[in-house]
């Protein structure tokens, strides 16, 4: 691959700063193993890539904005400490996913779930562009969210890592520390009740 | 007819049944209309999670993020560091000890300086079972002794957590 013989070409000096600065697209393994060499900016671009999708993953369980920043910082340095446990044949994605989902759990278990998510802020671009029909599903999407946080913890977090993370029963039974069977009776009743509560 | 039940639905939608399962499912659902209904609706919900939408992020957390790996890494330096010089206090004192003490054991002091590791474990296992011999040491030696360590200890200390805690201050 192109990328891979540039870098060869810089020596094995050259950070993932430089390698980025260059255009070059590192993946999430490979800036991994950078990471665990000592390149911190390559850990820096793990963080910029995936922060979004765990600050929203948190958000989701958690349902406040705050929690949520507090959460994914913690995941990721967390994710920094046991990155030597890291399968790099596998995606980071649902690792550090599977890291947040667990720490969104111990919190809710601390603390009584909040009632509702916070009204948001900002329009999607959709919104703005068909007001009717973003309406509607912006309604829906509500619901769906307010419905979420009325699910118990493991409920919540089963949802998530199935549907938005896409974890096969046996991952979630793993990255929860629960049965497979537990995870399948779990994914039953949390919808069960999403669809009632949407619907109502 | 016997109709599906929820948990075969829930099955089908997350494509966890085997190839006759499945074939056996859609063929009932084909001929069955409240079934049909049943994931349609079921898959619904699937497709209104499927079409959820990001908030965006507050703001970036890579700055955070980052300042914290390096404290942690910076602690983590700090704890090898620590275990180095602890090491090294600890073979200082024995290396101490057993200069006191050699002068005073007699024949094994003579016969230490001589022995291969081989014996050293056999003397080893035997003052292990027979007890050390407790030589005589005068106390203002033993007061010079501690007082070097004390001083090894704080001065090795201070440049160790000094650092850290002036790293801290900067922060702050």
């Amino acid at each position: 691959m192109a990328w891979s013989l540039a870098l060869a070409w810089h020596g094995p000096l050259a950070g993932a700063r430089a390698a980025l600065g260059r255009g070059v697209k590192l993946d999430d393994a490979e800036l991994a193993a950078r990471t665990l060499n000592g390149d911190s900016d390559a850990y820096g671009e793990l963080v910029r890539r995936h922060q979004k999708g765990v600050y929203n993953a948190a958000y989701r369980l958690v349902g406040n904005k705050q929690d949520a920043l507090d959460l994914a910082q913690e995941a990721f340095l967390r994710a920094y400490k046991a990155l030597a446990t890291y399968d790099p044949a596998r995606p980071f994605a649902p690792w550090i996913h599977t890291i947040v989902t667990n720490l969104a759990l111990n919190l809710l278990r601390q603390r009584r779930p909040h009632a509702s998510l916070e009204d948001d802020e900002t329009l999607a671009a959709d919104e703005r562009a068909q007001p009717e029909r973003a309406l509607a599903s912006r309604e829906r999407q509500d619901a769906l969210r307010r419905a979420l946080l009325k699910l118990p913890p493991r409920q919540r977090a089963v949802i998530e890592l199935r549907h938005f993370q896409d974890l096969s029963y046996d991952e979630i039974a793993q990255a929860l520390g629960i049965s497979v069977s537990d995870v399948k009776s779990e994914l039953y009743r949390g919808r069960q009740r999403l669809r009632e509560w949407v619907e109502r | 007819m016997n109709h599906l039940d929820r948990d075969t639905l829930n099955l089908y939608l997350d494509a966890q049944l085997s190839d006759s399962e499945r074939a056996a499912v859609e063929q009932h659902l084909a001929d069955c209309n409240a079934c049909r209904a049943e994931m349609s609706a079921a898959r619904e919900l699937f497709t209104a999670l499927a079409q959820w939408q990001d908030k965006p992020l507050p703001r970036d957390l890579t700055a955070s993020v980052m300042a914290r790996v390096a404290e942690e890494r910076s602690g983590a330096r700090t704890t090898r560091r620590l275990a180095l010089v602890l090491g090294a206090q600890a073979l200082v004192a024995f290396g101490v000890a057993l200069w006191l003490a050699l002068p005073r054991l007699g024949y094994l002091g003579e016969l230490v300086p001589q022995m291969e590791l081989g014996t050293w474990l056999a003397v080893g296992r035997t003052l292990l079972q027979v007890g050390l011999p407790i030589p005589y040491v005068p106390p203002t030696q033993v007061a010079a002794v501690l007082l070097v360590l004390v001083l090894l200890w704080l001065v090795s200390n201070h440049l160790l957590l000094g650092k850290r805690d002036a790293r801290k201050q900067e922060r702050v």
